[in-house]
């Protein structure tokens, strides 16, 4: 050894310190607050909810149980990321490619989803897996911002689960035509769209903001008395939808 | 100049349980009507009131109906006589009831069940909607008519679906007859507006009758058989939460909710005006309002406010949340959320 290096074990010391809590950090059981051991323990937290058994929609949909085919013996279980000869009608969004088939179901047992710990969740449950990612979603889930309450709104609470609104292989809700509009009231005409108008700086688009402006003022003007309608299809037209992005409501 | 009285002792009666005066005699009295026979006018009159009452009364508790359904004299009068509902004691309020079910059963052919459940103490109701999750699909819109039997002709909607334009609270600059291929619309957002059960209710104020008001759970009703129709409430509403019976409703029997509430979802009449009650025929009875099933995103939050576990309590709490038309102090029971 060197003079300059002396390895004594005052000098590593701290090193062998720094290295034991970072290996305490990162332990599989860890003590960080908040984070769970076990998704399930996220119920302790609130109040119990009711579900609907997914296990009739499942049959339905002519897979379930699983376990029919998946198990062991007649289809092997081959943990290899790659493209699927079977189930081919799934194509799988979520995540971006970030994800296989194996990341949410379990390997072992097909009849359940598996959380990152590869402890079994139930179909019923679905909550406890997205809830790994989607915590917050979680929680406004539990306590009965996000999500689709049914029953009552006193004393026992049911709730549909996450897979009854979402594809969990292509969760965002695709838009949708609306039920139809009101009829307009004998005698009366719609109002002409003001709603064209945009006054905030940041609604219109780029430079072409006073050529805008200019448009709809002038419309506006001419429609004050009714003498003409502004469709919806026309209102679409001036939407300008290539440059936007899709607005936040969007999200999954 | 004074008329003959009657020689029979005068007793002038005092109020209620006092035994009255016996000690002025004839001449003290100031001249009373001519005796017919033995009886005054006076008495005759008052014997006449009393067998109109009697008459009135016995027309209004519990008449059969007639063989072939259809309303009978005696029903005929105990409707127009109907008193205020918070006027009506138990037992008229069954009669009442009862007979609106005869006149509702002769009307469509359906068998109508009118309840009057009362408020369930300990509640006052709110309502949230999250704007983030609002698509404008128009589900609750359609739930609604299906659950509240009101007339399809002239098409009576309680909530109306505002399609706004991002960064804007511009009410006025809404549009609700959208009707688009797919929604939501980009660079829109979507308000579905219907009664907000105002604390400081305009309407109430409004009202010349007393026709509508405020319930203990904190629904503003109406008793449609008291309404007079002059629209004032309409007038005094912000939030266009009223509507108008111009026709005579037209229900299809097969479209009849049957299960109604008096101050709810009855089948209403020409003349009166009408509005969104929470659905007090399922509210007061632990269900969730037919819009809040209705609707596919999950957007609307309903509970008991008074309940500091609810969700309602939890959305007012932690999200932020906003009001319609704050500036106007009518202090609305119904908030919008964002994510």
């Amino acid at each position: 050894m060197t003079a300059a290096a002396k390895l004594t074990l005052r000098a590593i010391l701290p090193i062998l310190a720094a290295g034991l809590v970072g290996a305490a950090l990162f332990a599989q059981d860890s003590e960080v607050p908040g984070q769970l051991d076990d998704p399930r323990e996220v119920l302790e937290r609130y109040r119990a909810l009711q579900v609907r058994e997914r296990g009739p929609v499942l049959e339905e949909n002519g897979y379930y149980p699983c376990s029919d085919c998946h198990d062991g013996v007649e289809v092997e279980i081959n943990p290899t990321i790659r493209e699927l000869m079977v189930h081919d009608e799934i194509t799988l969004v979520h995540g971006g490619g970030r994800f296989w088939c194996l990341t949410c179901h379990s390997e072992e047992d097909r009849d359940h989803l598996a959380s990152l710990k590869q402890q079994p969740i139930s179909f019923d449950e679905p909550f406890l897996l997205c809830g790994q990612c989607h915590f917050q979603r979680q929680r406004d889930f539990f306590l009965g911002t996000h999500g689709k309450r049914l029953g009552s709104w006193q004393g026992e609470r049911t709730v549909a689960v996450c897979t009854e609104c979402h594809n969990s292989h292509d969760p965002q809700i695709k838009p949708r035509k609306p039920y139809r509009p009101p009829q307009v009231r004998s005698g009366l005409q719609p109002a002409p769209s003001t709603h064209h108008e945009r006054t905030m700086p940041w609604q219109i688009d780029g430079d072409d903001g006073d050529e805008e402006t200019g448009e709809h003022a002038e419309e506006h003007g001419a429609e004050e008395h009714g003498a003409e309608e502004h469709g919806a299809e026309e209102h679409g037209a001036e939407e300008h939808g290539a440059g936007e992005a899709s607005d936040g409501g969007q999200d999954h | 100049m004074a008329a003959k009285t009657t020689d029979m002792p005068v007793v002038i009666k005092g109020a209620a349980g006092s035994p009255g005066r016996t000690d002025l005699t004839d001449q003290a009295l100031p001249p009373s009507l001519p005796t017919v026979g033995r009886v005054s006018r006076r008495d005759a009159l008052k014997g006449l009131g009393t067998l109109a009452a009697a008459g009135v009364a016995a027309v209004g508790a519990g008449a059969v109906a007639g063989d072939d359904d259809r309303p009978t004299l005696k029903d005929t009068l105990a409707d127009f006589f109907q008193d205020h509902y918070q006027k009506m004691s138990a037992a008229e309020v069954e009669a009442t009831l009862k007979r609106l079910e005869r006149k509702y059963k002769a009307r469509y052919g359906v068998d109508v069940e009118v309840e009057a459940t009362p408020p369930i103490p300990g509640v006052v109701f709110g309502y949230a909607i999250n704007i983030s999750k609002c698509k404008g699909y128009r589900e609750c819109v359609r739930a609604c008519v299906e659950e509240n039997n009101q007339s399809r002709d002239s098409e009576i909607q309680y909530i109306r679906v505002l399609e706004m334009d991002k960064g804007s609270m511009d009410l006025e600059a809404s549009d609700h007859y959208y009707d688009p291929e797919t929604v939501p619309q980009p660079g829109k957002f979507y308000l579905p507006v219907q009664c907000h059960q105002c604390e400081n209710p305009p309407c109430v104020a409004s009202c010349p009758v007393g026709a509508t008001w405020q319930e203990a759970d904190g629904i503003v009703v109406i008793d449609y058989d008291w309404c007079i129709g002059c629209r004032y409430c309409m007038t005094a509403c912000p939030y266009w939460a009223r509507h108008f019976n111009w026709n005579k409703p037209t229900l299809a029997a097969e479209e009849i909710n049957p299960k109604t509430h008096y101050l709810g979802n009855r089948p209403r009449s020409v003349g009166v005006t009408e509005k969104c009650t929470f659905c007090v025929q399922r509210t007061r009875k632990g269900r969730l309002p037919a819009c809040h099933e209705a609707c596919p995103t999950g957007a609307r939050v309903f509970g008991n406010l008074l309940d500091p576990e609810s969700e309602i309590r939890h959305v007012l709490e932690t999200k932020t949340v906003f009001r319609l038309k704050e500036e106007l102090n009518t202090d609305p029971k119904f908030w919008y959320y964002t994510d």
